[in-house]
């Protein structure tokens, strides 16, 4: 797995951002660890199924309690979630950040998961093909060196299928 | 101006306000106009509601509250909360299901603060992450 997007990288792109112009160069941030761009390119990552990529943010011990699995190790939340992309359509967004840098963020979260498929045994409920769940979730972020060591999410809202 | 760190000292000493059940000092932490929804779908508005919801809960219980951990970036507060209830009467009708007398509830939870211009709370919402049971007949988790 890579590695997640540090300071140092964007310090090193640095010189192509300063040719393109002063104004692009002062939207870029450091992707410090804990920060929100580092998290909402996290966000990014996911959202595009980019696995490589947002698999870099966990470590490698990560232990996982999400809504739907409890997971130990990068690989198997990877592999849990080309599992379920395989079948659901998932995309989350962001609603709220508080960062705890460096060592915990906490994000409120939105959740949309349409099915593309039915699946009777999905953890959080049956789905059938076509249905739209959306809720609402608050997550706590566990960092070290950089990477995510914990990942936990609770329950605030089931919003109402649309 | 924020102050991040402020508003965790502030946080601190509400949270000891509460377990004190000191509601004068409470509601002063509060805007008038507050909101404060908990994931079970319980909605308050108002200092008043939100004081006369937790009286109530502590009619029949005792609630301590320790605050494991929580972080501010001036607008919005996070914390990681860890509550005890105990049933000091039995409490069928308490609000996260039937407690006998004697009885714990442990709740982990999320918890944001919107933070308002004033540092009150203008927002409150929490959200369950884990619910551990003690009867105290058999003595055991659930």
């Amino acid at each position: 797995m890579s590695r997640p997007p540090n300071r140092r990288d964007v310090i090193a792109g640095g010189g192509a951002l300063l040719a393109m112009g002063p104004a692009l160069a002062r939207a870029e941030v450091p992707m410090q660890p804990g920060t929100r761009p580092w998290f909402e390119a996290y966000i990014a990552a996911f959202n595009a199924h980019d696995y490589p990529r947002f698999s870099a943010y966990y470590a490698p011990n990560v232990r996982f309690f999400g809504q739907a699995a409890t997971l130990e190790g990068a690989q198997a939340v990877v592999e849990f979630y080309r599992r379920v992309h395989a079948r659901i359509d998932e995309n989350v967004e962001l609603l709220s950040f508080v960062s705890g840098a460096p060592s915990r963020v906490a994000a409120e979260i939105r959740t949309t998961l349409i099915a593309r498929e039915d699946w009777p045994d999905f953890p959080t409920g049956a789905l059938l093909r076509g249905q739209r769940r959306q809720s609402i979730n608050f997550a706590m972020y566990d960092i070290a060196d950089g990477r995510f060591t914990r990942i936990r999410s609770a329950r605030f809202q089931r919003l109402p299928n649309a | 101006m924020p102050d991040p760190h402020g508003d965790v000292a502030r946080f601190r000493a509400y949270m000891a306000a509460f377990n004190r059940h000191d509601y004068g000092e409470l509601v002063d932490y509060y805007d008038p106009n507050i909101l404060l929804v908990i994931g079970n779908g319980t909605e308050l508005r108002g200092r008043q509601a939100i004081v006369d919801f937790y009286r109530n809960v502590n009619d029949a219980t005792t609630r301590t509250i320790e605050v494991l951990d929580a972080f501010s970036d001036g607008v919005m507060l996070a914390a990681e909360l860890q509550s005890e209830f105990l049933a000091l009467r039995d409490a069928p009708d308490f609000t996260s299901g039937p407690m006998a007398r004697g009885d714990r509830l442990y709740l982990n939870s999320f918890a944001y603060y919107d933070i308002g211009s004033d540092r009150r709370f203008v927002r409150i919402r929490s959200a369950v992450f884990r619910r551990e049971w003690r009867r105290a007949a058999s003595g055991q988790p659930e």
